[in-house]
């Protein structure tokens, strides 16, 4: 079996985490309370979540995903180690690529909320995203 | 001896000129880089910046560079995601 780690990340945008994770091409499954994750196995595991990628979305022998808010703000991810191990490969749920999104939408979603900025040009080089803003 | 209104304007010229291009870049670890020429800011790109850290501790570092830090390349580095 299994086991989970679990990690605090930075990120504390509810809306941003999830339309995030829709564009890396999964389809996370929202609660209102927090769900118990299940085990490569359909076991469940005492690890709790509000937003959890399924299992049968990242790999065959993957477990579930999950991210729970914590008394701060900041979500927590619930990530077993069969799931870290193959991230390392690049493969599965690479969480510096969730980042990185998050990251984008956040700039985006901030610069366009005020009336003063607009996004010039958004370009990927060399694995970095580039973000120009300018004055309207 | 310059008035006060070629002044206001000089000065409104100088802010606009620091702004008219401004970078972010994202690295593959998720970090955030705010390329900036100069460390002088306006309040509402301030006010952007805060609201995309999410982290206290950051902004207030964030605060300090601009307030008393001369950094001459001018890239400052946000860590972003912990």
């Amino acid at each position: 079996m299994s086991e989970y780690h679990t990690c605090e990340i930075e990120l504390k945008d509810k809306i941003i985490l999830i339309e995030s994770l829709k564009e890396m091409g999964y389809k996370p499954v929202i609660y209102d309370s927090p769900q118990k994750l299940r085990g490569y196995k359909g076991d469940l595991r005492i690890q709790k979540a509000e937003i959890i990628i399924p299992k049968s979305q990242i790999s065959r022998a993957s477990n579930d995903i999950g991210f729970n808010r914590g008394k701060n703000g900041k979500y927590t991810l619930y990530i077993s180690e069969y799931d870290e191990s193959i991230a390392e490969t690049g493969r599965g749920f690479v969480l510096n690529n969730l980042k990185k999104t998050y990251a984008k939408n956040k700039i985006i979603k901030e610069v366009s909320k005020t009336s003063k900025y607009k996004l010039k040009t958004i370009e990927g080089v060399n694995n970095k995203i580039k973000i120009k803003i300018e004055l309207k | 001896m310059l008035e006060k209104s070629e002044i206001i304007k000089a000065e409104k010229d100088a802010v606009k000129c620091l702004e008219e291009e401004i970078v972010f870049e994202i690295d593959s670890y998720g970090f955030i880089n705010f390329i900036r020429r100069e460390n002088i800011i306006s309040d509402d790109l301030m006010r952007i910046l805060e609201n995309i850290i999410e982290n206290e501790d950051e902004i207030a570092s964030l605060k300090a560079f601009f307030d008393y830090k001369y950094k001459p390349d001018g890239i400052l580095n946000i860590p972003f995601c912990g």
